[in-house]
């Protein structure tokens, strides 16, 4: 309550520009695990957006198994794979904290493509096991960036999960929608092959030469599938917040049976969208947003459309529920 | 009994009049491998029910969706945890003279079944096969394994299969070199 006092007397400052040497409010931001998407932002000044990142190294499903799960070694942020999405305002000052565990094995660090400065912030946040790094970065373009760890060797790092998406929303704001989901598509490679079960271990030599043994979305096989899947209603219009970790792979995004309606290339949002886009360019370490209505109901399955890839596991779904519109699709005969 | 060259048209005409269940799944007329040119249903009548079932209700039904379930009912697959595959190495060694005929590894079917259970169900014919039912595909496929292909069958089976491959050669020669000798695992 006290910190929104301050930030509306903050905002009558703004409103009459008396702010320039006062520090902005301070407001925690509001972390979350895809696919959901943390809400959007209300307020039309800056702050400062306080960011806490813990490296963890866990052990996780990569896939569901006949006998015993396909499990991994995950390096991650906040356990987390893809790591946790952030929001934050263009303008906004984003105060970053990351905590490496003394039980951790390895350095860790954040570069975010968000910030501005040598390395995306990954030497002023080189945290050794047991040490905490604090650092300030200005958001000054808006957009949708990846972050990932960039600690030595940074193939590793990443391939192991370690990357994020960050959301920094024009000034403007962003016009409402009726849902939004966040989706990060990424390769892991183990020395077994697709669906050996048990504890799986990388393999550097398959990573060189970028011949994934598993593509996912969300961090493991499914998990936008079944009880995972996005869901919607007819009528309604979603929008996607999808990221490629990579290590290695461009992904070429689809969803089958939809048309992005506005489409924002790279995540670059403060370019004007494309329109009616069937399936989009995603770089490793780049991102892209998308915005559709969705008119039928039934299941959308989400693709890399270079199409083997389902086989190692890039699929996911978007369940449609509502009324039926025989105008747009049918069968007639 | 030696079986001749013409035993494998013979073996489809009368799996087709005689072996066929009601609800089977038409003989899919695509050849990639040997083993599509075998029989594309086998006599369960000696499994124990649960199996019959999964049979009947879920691998005829799910596999024959994207190719004939002669694939895999003829395949040279032989999944066996490693201790297992070592004793029958020791004890029936020549049973594992080619692996066009026998190839064994700890999760050969496992790891197929579930890159098959990784298909868009776009036009609503892909399965969308739940966990339990590619797991119970895989529990079938690997207790069919071991009842056709090891044990008192394991000479017919062999007999069988080489006759098998005999007959891609001489219809496929350049696939059958691409597939049989230049073995691959998990390509056939």
């Amino acid at each position: 309550m006290i910190v929104r006092r301050f930030s509306l007397l903050w905002g009558a400052l703004a409103g009459l520009g008396l702010t320039a040497f006062a520090e902005p409010p301070t407001e925690q931001a509001v972390l979350t695990q895809a696919p959901q998407v943390p809400p959007a932002i209300a307020r039309r000044h800056p702050a400062v957006v306080q960011v806490r990142l813990e490296t963890r190294e866990k052990e996780g499903l990569i896939m569901n198994g006949f006998e015993e799960g396909t499990r991994y070694r995950f390096w991650t942020f906040n356990g987390q794979v893809p790591g946790p999405m952030i929001r934050v305002r263009e303008g906004d000052t984003i105060e970053l904290t990351l905590t490496n565990p003394k039980e951790s094995t390895m350095d860790h660090n954040i570069d975010l493509h968000a910030v501005t400065g040598p390395g995306g912030g990954a030497k002023i946040t080189l945290a050794k096991p047991g040490e905490e790094k604090v650092a300030r970065f200005k958001a000054l373009n808006p957009g949708l960036f990846v972050y990932h760890c960039a600690a030595p060797p940074v193939t590793e790092h990443i391939a192991n999960g370690m990357y994020g998406m960050i959301l920094v929303e024009p000034a403007r704001g962003m016009a409402k929608v009726d849902r939004e989901y966040y989706v990060m598509q990424s390769e892991f490679y183990t020395k077994a092959e697709f669906g050996a079960e048990g504890l799986q271990s990388f393999d550097p030599d398959k990573a060189a030469a970028e011949r994934p043994t598993y593509i996912v979305f969300n961090g493991r096989v499914g998990a936008l599938l079944g009880e995972g899947a996005l869901k919607a209603k007819t009528g309604e219009t979603v929008r996607v917040y999808f990221g490629d970790g990579g290590p290695n792979l461009v992904s070429s995004w689809h969803i089958i049976g939809e048309i992005f309606d506005r489409l924002w290339p790279e995540g670059a949002l403060a370019s004007p969208p494309l329109q009616s886009v069937q399936t989009t360019l995603v770089p490793a370490g780049g991102s892209v947003v998308v915005e559709f209505k969705t008119q039928v109901p039934g299941d959308y399955t989400l693709v890399d459309h270079s199409i083997f890839r389902i086989e190692k596991g890039a699929l996911g779904s978007l369940h449609v529920d509502g009324p039926a519109d025989p105008e747009v699709y049918q069968s007639v005969k | 009994m030696r079986f001749g060259r013409g035993w494998v048209p013979f073996l489809l005409a009368t799996t087709a009049v005689f072996g066929r269940p009601a609800d089977a799944p038409p003989r899919a007329p695509r050849v990639d491998v040997a083993a599509d040119l075998g029989p594309a249903t086998i006599d369960v009548s000696s499994y124990p029910a649960e199996m019959q079932n999964i049979y009947r209700a879920n691998f005829l039904k799910n596999c024959a969706v994207c190719h004939s379930p002669a694939r895999a009912i003829n395949s040279e697959f032989l999944e066996l945890p490693a201790a297992e595959a070592s004793a029958l190495r020791a004890t029936s060694p020549d049973l594992f003279d080619d692996p066009g005929v026998l190839l064994t590894g700890p999760d050969l079917w496992k790891r197929y079944i579930k890159r098959m259970k990784m298909r868009p169900p776009c036009c609503g014919v892909c399965p969308v096969m739940s966990d339990i039912e590619a797991r119970d595909i895989w529990r079938f496929l690997v207790f069919d394994g071991r009842t056709r292909k090891t044990g008192p069958r394991a000479a017919d089976w062999a007999r069988e299969r080489r006759a098998l491959l005999e007959e891609f050669k001489k219809r496929f020669p350049g696939r059958y070199h691409d597939l049989y000798e230049t073995p691959k695992e998990e390509s056939r």
